[in-house]
């Protein structure tokens, strides 16, 4: 179990990250999810040990680790562009850290490029792959001597988006099998919600909200938080209490919509299509709501819903957040 | 087509006077090694390639090389990481002052070598003076500054990433250092060490003030075999020799460093606070600062010293012809001769050099052309490969005679030293013009620029610098330069270095402190002029 208590780390004196604290059970995979320059690369990093801290407590199983240089923690850090060693082969990059030990492995090796997708790929030099076997390799490397914590710097953000998205989901399965404490700073939270079990939340330097990831997500803190999340609209006051009120959900402060959270067809609420947008899979209508102002609504392909026309909406409950 | 023309007449000033003042004077040497009374003889070359003493002179040239480079490499490590790396107060100061060495005078690094481990020198108990161990000691300090020059860069662009991730997979210190790190820095070491064998291998100055006859590289071999023996054709046959060594290697040099090294295109990363565990590098770095200032330090104090006292004597002394009418004229007016010398030789090299950068890098459109300048590029980095001996031998030989008479010439000597600062200069305005985009140039043309206007507007604010420390270094190398000239330079107008040489000759304890005190004024001129230019930062060191 990883614990951070009142974690700060300044750069010359300017603090990048401040009083953060987290825990993180054994096996649970947790993503930091912040915008860049939020700090959240600079907390991983120095859980790696390659930033000092200028204040708080990082342990591992309830052992005070920052005291620790980086090799001697037993944690293994990804990077972003997985930083492979270019003048070593495939498989000599996957079994760097088990030469170290001195316990090198051929089978291991071989084990490992199985479980990332790359059988057959020993002979290979770094610079032949692709962006995404790249990763795989890097991945392999870091769970190569099995550390007690994996450290993912943005793991997939160098990748185009379909690949991205594949490579999350392996990536999840990976964690998984392994059975792998992970601990993963990323700025997309589709990628997060893909890969981790827990969410922290970062802005500015803090964390605002952390928690199991399906509960911060049905609850974000507050209007940033929302809309980090990909939520699309906040509303807050009367607009608020009126849509709560068609969705049939008790009142609160503000609540998040989705882009999906309306839905064109029939309901309570009446409001005239501004512009209406063909996707592949559903029909994306900007309509003025009587009452809430201009929202995001949906309609089933092939329904007619030219703007200027009357429109009735009812409100999805699982696709809207209240905010307390 | 019409390109290819106007290369070649663009061209023709450059080549005609490199062929004429290079390759005229070197195939001369060549041909007085092969020829022998109208007829071709490889047997006598062979013969002379065959003699114990040339045998031991290579062999002494080959270990001491290899021995001082090695060293060299080793105790530049430490300092390139602790200057580059690391944010310690007042590293721009040290790293100046350790480049210092490396633009002295070999004649004075000699001398203050000899100061240092003579008799009666700090060092003189160690019994080192006139052995190889103090001439490998004058090259290391000499070459040291290449080293972390060119390893420093290197290093101070290194993505520390890579080792990152290598400590975070479990590796100690040491463990990144060697499996990381060395890797990546290997390009610019093997180019380093290659460059500093070369120096060592064609030093001339440090090694004939320190060995004298007893220890005599090829290069001081060649002289000795000239100007006391008067065995021209085995000078011939040990210069072809080393030009054919110097050049393979010079090519085994240009191949290691266009494979890809770590400081091409990275973003420094920012030093960082030095910790506990680079106490060790520091200290490294300390005993390197101490191991360089002390032949400097005794070179000033030994100059300051008469008779057991402080005093300005020596310095005094300079106006004057020396103890026994060592000289012909006065330090003072060889000082003068030295800086009308440099000066010349610096237009000459500047204008050269310029022309010949404009030449290699101008992009080519044509396959042809591209090959017609790549040629060029090597050939005018001829004279780097070949030995400054050799051209003062080949000027000594074949520009005696009409309609190339210069014996008489105050232009030789220039010339000579121009031809031997010309790839300096090359090599540090080439790169720069080259890195400028040609699309710059074609932006001011479709806006109505002529070629000479649009040079104007595009390069000359880039080149300005860089041509200003060409000049510099192109001076400082002219008024240290004592290979080609100890050949040219006529009795009744010598240039410093060639003075001090000849007061170490001459017996006399005034004649020894005349020496000190004349080293010292030519120390103080050439650093004054490296270190102005070394404010201008323009990188050229490190790409030699």
């Amino acid at each position: 179990m990883l614990s951070l208590t009142d974690v700060s780390v300044s750069y010359d004196g300017v603090p990048a990250v401040r009083h953060v604290d987290l825990d993180l059970p054994d096996g649970q995979v947790l993503a930091v999810l912040g915008p860049s320059g939020c700090g959240k690369s600079t907390l991983l990093r120095s859980v790696a040990g390659l930033e000092p801290l200028a204040g708080g407590r990082i342990a591992f199983d309830g052992e005070p680790v920052d005291h620790l240089p980086t090799h001697k923690r037993g944690f293994a850090l990804m990077f972003q562009d997985g930083q492979l060693f270019g003048h070593l082969t495939v498989a000599r990059n996957v079994g760097y850290a088990l030469r170290l030990r001195r316990r090198p492995s051929a089978d291991r090796v071989r084990e490992l490029l199985a479980l990332v997708g790359l059988e057959g790929y020993d002979d290979r030099l770094p610079a032949t792959l692709s962006g995404g076997e790249r990763q795989r390799v890097a991945l392999a490397r870091a769970l190569a001597v099995e550390p007690r914590l994996l450290l993912l710097d943005e793991p997939l953000s160098a990748l185009d988006a379909s690949l991205r998205e594949r490579l999350a989901l392996d990536l999840r399965e990976i964690l998984r099998a392994a059975g792998t404490t992970a601990l993963m700073v990323t700025h997309d939270h589709e990628e997060a919600f893909t890969v981790a079990d827990r969410l922290a939340v970062m802005r500015a330097g803090e964390v605002v909200q952390a928690g199991p990831i399906g509960e911060v997500w049905a609850a974000p803190v507050d209007e940033p938080t929302a809309l980090f999340l990909g939520y699309a609209r906040v509303l807050a006051g009367v607009p608020a209490q009126r849509l709560l009120a068609a969705a049939g959900l008790p009142p609160a402060s503000s609540v998040a919509l989705r882009r999906s959270a309306l839905v064109a067809g029939d309901g309570p609420l009446a409001g005239t299509v501004v512009s209406a947008r063909a996707t592949p899979e559903t029909l994306r209508l900007v309509v003025a709501v009587e009452g809430l102002g201009e929202l995001d609504a949906v309609a089933p392909l092939g329904s007619h819903a030219a703007p200027g026309e009357p429109v009735r909406l009812h409100v999805d409950p699982t696709r809207v957040a209240t905010i307390t | 087509m019409r390109r290819l023309v106007a290369l070649a007449a663009l061209a023709l000033g450059p080549v005609l006077l490199l062929g004429v003042f290079f390759v005229l004077p070197v195939s001369g040497m060549v041909s007085r090694g092969f020829w022998v009374d109208g007829r071709l003889d490889v047997g006598g070359v062979l013969d002379v390639l065959t003699r114990p003493r040339v045998l031991r002179v290579a062999w002494f040239t080959v270990w001491s090389s290899t021995v001082a480079t090695v060293v060299a490499v080793l105790l530049g490590m430490p300092a390139a990481h602790a200057l580059h790396r690391l944010a310690l107060p007042g590293r721009r100061v040290v790293r100046a002052a350790l480049l210092v060495p490396f633009v002295l005078p070999t004649v004075v690094v000699g001398v203050a070598f000899r100061q240092l481990l003579g008799e009666s020198g700090p060092l003189g108990f160690l019994g080192l003076d006139g052995t190889p161990v103090a001439i490998v000691a004058g090259l290391v300090f000499f070459n040291v500054a290449v080293v972390i020059r060119a390893v420093g860069a290197a290093w101070e662009s290194l993505d520390p990433r890579p080792g990152e991730a290598a400590a975070a997979l479990g590796a100690a210190p040491w463990q990144v250092f060697l499996t990381v790190t060395l890797p990546a820095l290997r390009p610019a070491i093997v180019s380093a060490a290659s460059v500093v064998f070369l120096f060592c291998a064609t030093a001339f100055g440090v090694v004939l003030t320190l060995g004298g006859v007893r220890h005599a590289t090829v290069e001081t071999e060649i002289y000795l075999l000239t100007t006391t023996l008067f065995d021209l054709r085995a000078a011939a046959a040990l210069s072809l020799v080393q030009l054919v060594v110097v050049v393979v290697l010079l090519v085994v040099a240009a191949r290691l460093r266009a494979t890809p090294d770590a400081s091409t295109a990275r973003t420094a990363p920012r030093p960082r606070r030095p910790r506990r565990r680079d106490v060790p590098v520091l200290l490294a770095t300390t005993l390197l600062l101490g191991l360089v200032a002390l032949p400097i330090v005794t070179l000033v104090a030994g100059s300051l010293h008469v008779d057991g006292a402080w005093s300005l004597e020596n310095y005094r002394r300079l106006t004057t012809p020396g103890e026994d009418q060592a000289l012909l004229v006065p330090v003072t007016t060889a000082l003068v001769t030295s800086l009308r010398t440099a000066v010349d030789a610096t237009w000459m090299a500047l204008l050269m050099g310029l022309a010949v950068a404009l030449l290699v890098t101008r992009r080519s459109r044509t396959r042809a052309e591209r090959r017609v300048r790549g040629a060029l590029d090597l050939f005018f980095m001829l004279p780097l490969g070949v030995s400054a001996v050799t051209i003062g031998f080949g000027f000594l030989i074949s520009l005696d005679r009409p309609p190339l008479d210069l014996r008489d010439s105050p232009m030789l000597v220039p010339i000579a030293q121009a031809l031997v600062a010309l790839p300096l200069v090359v090599r540090t305005i080439a790169p720069v013009l080259g890195g400028i985009d040609d699309k710059q140039r074609q932006a001011a043309a479709s806006l109505g620029a002529s070629p000479w206007r649009a040079s104007l507007t595009v390069d000359l604010p880039v080149v300005w610098k860089p041509l200003l420390a060409a000049s510099g270094f192109a001076f400082a190398a002219s008024l240290g330069e004592f290979g080609a000239t100890a050949f040219l330079a006529r009795d009744e107008r010598p240039t410093v270095p060639v003075v001090i040489f000849r007061l170490l000759g001459h017996p006399g304890e005034h004649n020894y402190g005349m020496a000190l005190a004349a080293s010292v004024v030519l120390a103080v001129a050439t650093a004054v002029v490296v270190l102005a230019v070394e404010r201008l930062r323009v990188p050229s060191l490190g790409a030699v």
